[in-house]
């Protein structure tokens, strides 16, 4: 994309100079007979490796766009660069922590110090270099120039804390405000998936750092103080292996962090910033709603989040009247993509908590969460009078939140009483809701 | 088809025990394996075969991608939602194959490396019987393991996919049949569903008259479909039961890498066994040229005067190491078996990285269930489609539809789920959209979005027009976002499109800071 047309020429460098130094590394390793530096060696070929499904993965997620076959565009591609990435790294980690125990087992000595240590000081340099390089590249996004700096960019967030009211307030500016908070929450929805993309590739370039390191100290001993040629190993054969062992606990205590933030994402679970109690408590709060179900928020990538639910409202107006305000709900939340499916309610079917969202039972199985529950004998006994207070019901010991029955118009005070009955479905009611 | 339904559920015992085949089959091949490892590390101590240690550490790979797999099937089983995630954790075992296929192509990686290590440096086989022993032991084990998965690995190509869903009933036989045990009594579930369609009828048919045909329709059509359901309660083994195509991934994931393990041991064993058979090895004692491993210190130095003196007067014998290609063997068939696993798990990668990514499943098109759904009569504009899938065969589904009045969005609602659902789409979120009165141009637009400055934090907040069809929410100032507010008359007169609509009226928005305005 021609916002990062400039980098085009870096990363290209980045990559031959990678690639060459890998070859160097090798054939420098095999002759100085050092694990450290072959492992090193090995370590930027997957450096490349990791830089080109990060590059790509880059590449997809900003060039296309939603059509046929991906209704959502590609933009989570760099939540799964990210985690191949991460993968892989944690993969390379555990093959180096087999060759460095193997190496404490039966230790082998540095042959030819001084090449190693030259090669190794080399490949520290390169490493560097990059890590430099993908700094720069990530601070470039950050300082890209916008013609105002928005104040309320600066406050929106990007996992979704609620919006202040600031936001509100100045939303009625002139048009030309507009502009800056327009392109600041660009700037950061970029950024944060960019940050995910690229930490994928620094975790590489990290672990490539510090394995060179380890190869420089190990070959500084060895040229420090030289074995003889027969001499038996003593602790200076142990260095290497066991040096190798702390750089792969420190590599894999930032690589997981990565595939947490990156499961996060990608398991559709809730946004770090969103509190879902909080907000089906708020949603309760909304006149005109009955009740809620089907909940769902997640976040497609990048800091933007995405919810559908399905409310239930006693007439059509009642509707209009809530769509606004969930909306304005979810937008202090941070979820600015909502789809609202209402359902209404009729004397007959005023105590349903779920409705039967497809056509016929059978498909249940196949449905994102399951309506069915195990079958209650008790009835939950609020319902049927529209002047009686339904309390909020919640399903599992609370654990659930697809169904949420709601109080019309009484206290709220029992939503904090989590009542463990679940509601009463019974098959025929069930399906006889299927009326919008 | 109640016969259908009844030969398909099986005892449910069965399932049951089905289910839990699928972790005890985890379990024992991890409990397998870790034994095995434990095996080998010994025997490598015992012989200080080093190439065997290491050897043994593709098992302990083996007992990773195990375990991986576990813990997705263990997360995979919490169907419910929950606090941290609204969907379950059913995505757990689609993340677990996306894992272990990548882990499976480090593997590989590194076996590359391996291979061109010993490509420069070819080692001998010290001790071959033992290694033939360990090799062929190791070898019984994966074959077991490939027995154990066999069922997953093989059959794991969209097993669970493309079901159209005829009106003849005939959808997810297995699936169908099998998750629900009890017998459904056909007879009332069709009855109860006339029932609720007949609700609809009475409730829709007095203020438009025109669908009651459609109606008619639609009950023959759900009562054929609902024979195969069951009406009875479900039991909560429900989502154990099933192997859905997110377990079948998850099983291939762990298949690819016993697999890979397998074709490991086939070649040690057979390396080993050309090894035994025809290399000529060094003796301990007496000189000894052997060509093909170079080492790069002082057997050259000593060579030289022993093949001096041997040209002379010892040629007999002096023994040369037997043949060389023999050193070879292990690289070149290590790169074929990396190609092999290479070509295996690249199918599996793409199949579990598309579903992470949203997309839209193989099977269905979504040009034409847009098409479909924008000639229902009463729907004016679609927008906003999406259709991505959960795991397995839960696909998710949202929409807005644009229609004229909410007693037109009454009448299609139901066919429009109907749509969804034959296309195997079962949950869905339509959000209906009534168009503000004298707009046509807006048709397309959103009446729904958030505020302009949202858009780029919306997950479609571009200008771009992809497909035509779709309009998108437009990023510039010039959105106003009608909030229409439609009063309906006490008695619920007809409404068609024709006809003009008296009763509506258009509320200003109360609150001013807001960005909506409200237009005629």
């Amino acid at each position: 994309m021609g916002r990062y047309s400039g980098k085009t020429c870096r990363l290209i460098f980045m990559l031959v100079l990678t690639a060459g130094f890998f070859v160097a590394e090798l054939v420098s390793g095999y002759l100085g007979n050092s694990i450290a530096l072959v492992s090193d060696s090995f370590n930027m070929l997957s450096d490349l490796i990791s830089l080109c499904v990060g590059l790509s993965t880059g590449r997809i997620a900003r060039r296309s766009r939603r059509g046929p076959r991906a209704t959502y565009g590609y933009s989570r591609a760099e939540a799964v660069g990210a985690l191949s990435n991460a993968v892989f790294l944690t993969a390379l980690c555990f093959t180096i922590s087999v060759e460095a125990l193997l190496r404490l087992a039966r230790p082998e000595r540095i042959d030819d110090a001084e090449l190693v240590l030259i090669v190794g000081a080399l490949g520290l340099a390169v490493n560097l270099v990059g890590l430099l390089v993908f700094q720069d590249w990530a601070a470039c996004c950050r300082r890209r120039p916008t013609p105002a700096p928005p104040p309320a960019a600066a406050a929106a967030p990007t996992g979704g804390a609620p919006e202040p009211r600031d936001a509100a307030d100045r939303a009625g500016e002139s048009p030309n405000d507009q502009k800056s908070p327009e392109e600041g929450s660009e700037r950061k929805v970029e950024k944060k998936s960019e940050a995910l993309n690229i930490r994928g590739v620094l975790l590489h370039v990290m672990g490539d750092a510090l394995g060179s390191v380890v190869v420089v100290v190990a070959a500084t001993i060895f040229h420090v103080l030289p074995l003889g040629p027969n001499a038996p190993c003593n602790w200076q054969c142990y260095i290497d292996p066991s040096l190798t062992i702390i750089m792969v606990v420190i590599i894999l205590s930032s690589a997981f962090p990565l595939i947490k933030e990156t499961s996060i994402i990608l398991l559709q679970m809730v946004p770090k910033g969103v509190n879902m109690q909080l907000l089906t408590d708020r949603l309760a709060r909304v006149p005109g709603v009955s009740s809620l179900h089907e909940v769902h928020v997640w976040e497609l990538a990048g800091g933007k989040n995405i919810a559908t639910l399905h409310v239930k409202c006693q007439t059509p107006t009642d509707y209009q009247d809530a769509a606004y305000k969930i909306r304005k709900v979810f937008h202090e939340a941070g979820i600015h993509s909502v789809t609202i499916q209402p359902e209404y309610i009729d004397h007959k079917t005023s105590h349903l908590l779920c409705s039967s969202p497809c056509i016929s039972k059978a498909c249940d199985s196949q449905l994102c969460c399951s309506q069915q529950e195990a079958p209650l004998a008790k009835s939950n006994g609020y319902t049927e009078k529209n002047d009686s207070c339904l309390s909020a019901l919640h399903k599992d010991n609370g654990s659930s939140k697809s169904d949420i029955e709601i109080p019309i118009e009484c206290a709220l005070t029992e939503n904090s009483v989590k009542d463990e009955k679940n509601c009463e479905v019974s098959d025929k009611s069930q399906l006889s809701s299927t009326r919008f | 088809m109640a016969a259908a339904a009844s030969a398909a559920s099986g005892p449910r015992r069965g399932r049951r025990w089905w289910w839990q085949n699928r972790r005890a089959r985890l379990l024992c091949m991890l409990a397998l394996t870790f034994l095995f490892f434990v095996v080998e590390v010994v025997v490598s101590r015992v012989t200080a075969s080093l190439a065997m240690l290491s050897d043994s550490f593709h098992m302990l790979s083996d007992v990773m991608a195990l375990v991986v797999a576990l813990v997705a099937v263990r997360f995979a089983q919490r169907t419910r939602a929950t606090k941290k995630n609204t969907f379950g954790w059913v995505r757990a075992e689609v993340m677990g194959a996306l894992v272990n296929a990548v882990f499976l192509t480090a593997l590989c990686f590194t076996i590359l490396l391996e291979a061109i290590e010993r490509f420069t440096e070819p080692h001998e086989i010290q001790q071959p019987l033992v290694v033939i022993a360990v090799g062929v032991a190791g070898l019984v084990v994966n074959l077991l393991g490939l027995c154990l998965f066999n069922h997953h690995g093989v059959g794991g190509h969209g097993h669970a996919h493309g079901h159209g869903h005829s009106h003849g009933g005939g959808r997810h036989p297995r699936l169908g049949g099998g998750a629900k045990p009890e017998q459904p009594p056909g007879d009332g579930e069709a009855a109860l569903h006339r029932e609720e369609t007949s609700t609809l009828v009475e409730n829709c048919s007095s203020s438009n008259g025109v669908s009651q045909e459609k109606l008619g329709d639609m009950k023959d059509d759900t009562t054929d479909l609902q024979v195969n359901g069951n009406a009875g309660h479900y039991p909560l083994d429900v989502e154990e039961v099933e192997e859905d195509s997110s377990a079948q991934l998850n099983m291939r994931g762990v298949f690819l890498h016993v697999f890979g393990d397998a074709l490991g041991s086939v070649i040690v064993v057979v390396n080993a066994l050309l090894f035994y058979g025809l290399w000529n090895p060094c003796p301990k004692d007496g000189p000894c040229i052997n060509p093909c491993v170079n080492n790069h210190c002082m057997e050259n130095a000593t060579l030289a005067p022993t093949l001096g003196r041997a040209n002379t007067s010892e040629q007999e014998s002096v023994t040369v190491a037997g043949p060389c290609w023999l050193l070879y063997l292990d690289p070149v068939l290590c790169l074929i078996m990396v190609c092999i696993l290479l070509y295996t798990t690249y199918p599996l990668l793409r199949e579990s990285a598309l579903i992470l990514l949203q997309t839209v499943p193989k099977q269905i098109d979504v040009h034409s269930l847009n098409s479909k759904l924008r000639t229902l009569e009463g729907v004016e504009a679609v927008h906003e489609l999406h259709i991505w899938q959960l795991a397995g065969s839960r696909i998710i589904g949202t929409a807005h539809i644009k229609c004229p009045d909410p007693s037109t969005y009454m009448m299609v609602a139901k066919r429009i789920k109907e749509i969804f659902h034959d296309e195997g789409i079962h949950a869905t979120t339509i959000q209906p959209e009534f168009a503000s009165v004298g707009s046509e141009s807006g048709r397309g637009k959103c009446e729904f979005p958030c505020r302009t400055q949202c858009a780029l934090k919306q997950c479609c907040g571009t200008v771009e027009d992809s497909t035509g069809k779709k309009t998108e929410k437009s990023s510039s100032l010039s959105i106003s976002c009608s909030e229409v507010v439609i009063e309906f008359p006490h008695n619920k007169t007809r409404r068609t499109k024709s006809e003009s609509v008296p009763s509506v009226k258009l509320e200003a928005n109360t609150d001013q800071n807001e960005q909506f305005e409200s237009s005629l």
